[in-house]
């Protein structure tokens, strides 16, 4: 694969303003963090509870998006290695997207920071990927986001407990389990967007 | 007889079918099932904060706001920018029809769709509020009914968004944006909190004047008509008379709903005199609700006149219990009942939090000595003032163990070995010493029960 090839892979799934995208959002994740946290009736770790999980939503949303090109079935005409791609694709725009996140975490890193914000983007976009097989990429933000909003707000407020697993996203970095279930998606979402990638849609759809 | 075609009344049903078949063709009920399933979900994550109270009930569908609107903008972002990229904007200039008929058919129908939805988790709600509220009054349905231009709005602003923004997730920056565009006046306390669909609509004890209502909704309807402009400018740019008069009324009608609003401060809440007012169970000792809580009262006067009986004769301790009336006047010698939280079926709900049961609360509450407050935490004397509590309490409740106070369950026992008299005695020293925080004869209490204070 040449740089060439490379560059117009990352073009045409519009990757650049991907990370734009992610770069602002963690700026502002740090922004509304730090505003947070300077609120007098809320501790450091409440406080970072919505910055956690909206800025991983918005994240792995964008990300989510991009996991399909303009024409699907131009692509896979083709004779390119596409499930090595999408594979590729996806673990890097999880790295990629959890390290930008992350810094935004590491003003305050316990219970809701820098660990909890890379586990969200990774388990969210892990979401995203098969959702982006199953109903395109240009969709698949809207399973990201009815899950996680869900959530958000249904999660019980104890940590732990059958919540650890389906509603991961809300559970404090001493976890564990939550970390378990976000790698498991993302094992998941390798094994089927490889093998499937983003359903082709037409563009009007 | 093509007169009697060409009659308006016939333009009716004919405006009615294009909604008609927007919400099927469109994205309305997909938006129906997503408001409906959240919104009867999170009422079932937080039943006590609305079971059997109507007015409760109504807050909690504003407060679920925070979760639908960025839902229903995300939903009709998509739909607005499913018709721009179909390139509708060339077969609809190929009809009679101005080109903003079709945006506000779209618009009814998600707006309806999304009305609709929420009305049936206000249906689902209803089915455990109707069997058990005492009190209906407060004018509760305004919050309800005021929640419709609120969705009407969010609703144009991403079928505008969607025609404006060419970008894949627009809906969800959108979602996001507007998630914290309406958490953020709810964490300032300001008059901007007015202008947000999720205020803060206040406990059963308040009520807002109807002209708050009106002035939200004006600023809504206002808002409406400014995006709807907005969308149709996006896609009929030949023809801007309409939108451009709609961008003007739509500005007219939302400063004149903001700026009263604005200038009304954050303080808009009027006590409910009505829900307020105290109603007691048949029979001594008095025990006594607020109306709006008076559901409760079948399961709150057993365990609170054991407590009464359990103390009467004993000077300074409480010899009736009250409800909260939501005001800060603290009747003397009373238990006070807070927190009331209510289950699915009408009665009381205990157990799920720390201070959980009311009634143990109130006995705890009655016993603290808020002139100790801050010396609990500094030596010496720091856990005397609260082991002595937790002594009297274990007693007045007849308690064998406390997760929070390992001495207290030993000091209850000793208490219990003592005569009657010389029990009911140590409770009443305890009651004297509330508004002392005397150090010296806590620990003597505290001997007297055998627990030894550093």
């Amino acid at each position: 694969m040449s740089r060439r090839w490379l560059v117009l892979h990352l073009r045409s799934r519009r990757v650049p303003g991907a990370v734009a995208a992610t770069g602002a959002i963690t700026l502002l994740s740090w922004w509304a963090g730090s505003w947070l946290m300077s609120r007098p009736f809320l501790s450091a770790d409440q406080a970072r509870i919505p910055v956690s999980a909206l800025g991983a939503l918005a994240v792995a949303g964008v990300l989510a998006a991009k996991l399909g090109s303009a024409d699907e079935w131009l692509d896979r005409s083709t004779p390119s290695p596409w499930r090595t791609i999408r594979a590729i694709h996806l673990l890097v725009a999880a790295a990629l997207g959890a390290a930008m996140l992350a810094l935004a975490g590491l003003r305050q890193p316990a219970l809701f920071g820098a660990p909890t914000m890379a586990r969200g983007v990774v388990g969210l976009l892990a979401l995203g990927a098969i959702a982006a097989s199953v109903v395109g990429a240009r969709a698949a933000w809207m399973v990201v986001l009815g899950y996680a909003s869900t959530v958000y707000l249904a999660a019980p407020r104890t940590a732990g407990g059958p919540a650890a697993v389906w509603a991961w996203p809300m559970q404090p970095a001493t976890i564990g389990v939550s970390f378990v279930t976000a790698a498991v998606l993302l094992g998941v979402a390798l094994v089927v967007h490889a093998a499937f990638g983003a359903r082709p849609t037409t563009d009007a759809d | 007889m093509t007169a009697v075609l060409d009659r308006p009344v016939t333009r009716i049903p004919g405006q009615m079918r294009a909604v008609a078949t927007e919400g099927r063709r469109s994205a309305a009920p997909v938006l129906f099932l997503a408001v409906a399933v959240t919104g009867v979900i999170l009422l079932f994550v937080h039943p006590d904060q609305w079971a059997s109270r109507w007015a409760a009930l109504a807050a909690f569908l504003r407060t679920e706001l925070i979760l639908l609107v960025p839902l229903c903008a995300a939903v009709a972002t998509w739909q607005g920018g499913r018709e721009r990229r179909r390139a509708l904007d060339d077969v609809l200039h190929s009809t009679s029809r101005p080109g903003w008929h079709p945006l506000l058919a779209t618009w009814a129908a998600l707006t309806v769709a999304a009305s609709v939805g929420l009305f049936v988790t206000f249906a689902v709600g209803s089915v455990f509020v109707l069997p058990y509220a005492t009190y209906a009054g407060g004018g509760w349905w305004w919050l309800v009914v005021g929640e419709l231009p609120a969705l009407g709005s969010v609703v144009a602003l991403g079928l505008a968004v969607g025609r404006w923004v060419p970008f894949r997730a627009v809906g969800l920056v959108v979602a996001v944006v507007l998630y914290v565009g309406q958490a953020l006046p709810l964490y300032n306390n300001g008059p901007a909190l007015w202008l947000d669909p999720v205020a803060d609509f206040g406990s059963s004890g308040y009520r807002l004047p109807a002209s708050t209502y009106g002035l939200q909704s004006l600023w809504f309807g206002g808002l409406t008509v400014v995006l709807l402009g907005l969308g149709a400018l996006a896609s009929v740019p030949v023809a801007v008379r309409a939108p451009t008069a709609a961008l003007v009324l739509g500005v007219v009608m939302a400063v004149a709903g903001a700026a009263p609003l604005l200038a009304g401060g954050y303080e808009r809440h009027v006590p409910d005199a009505v829900a307020r007012r105290p109603v007691c169970a048949a029979g001594a000792p008095r025990v006594c609700v607020a109306a709006v809580d008076a559901y409760l009262l079948d399961d709150l006067t057993p365990p609170a006149r054991r407590v009464l009986r359990r103390l009467l004769g004993i000077s300074g301790a409480p010899v009736r219990a009250v409800g909260d009336d939501w005001t800060t006047r603290k009747p003397s010698r009373a238990l006070l009942l807070n927190n009331l939280r209510p289950n699915l079926s009408g009665g009381l709900l205990h157990g799920t939090q720390q201070w959980g049961d009311p009634v143990a609360d109130a006995v705890r509450q009655s016993l603290s000595a808020p002139a100790c407050f801050g010396r609990e935490t500094q030596p010496p004397g720091w856990a005397t003032r609260w082991d002595v509590e937790s002594v009297a309490t274990g007693w007045v409740l007849r308690r064998t163990h406390d997760p929070f106070s390992p001495l207290a369950p030993q000091g209850v026992r000793a208490l219990a070995e003592m005569t009657p008299a010389a029990q009911r005695a140590w409770i009443a020293r305890v009651y004297a010493t509330r508004d002392r925080c005397d150090l010296a004869t806590e620990t003597a209490l505290l001997a007297e029960v055998g627990i030894l204070t550093p």
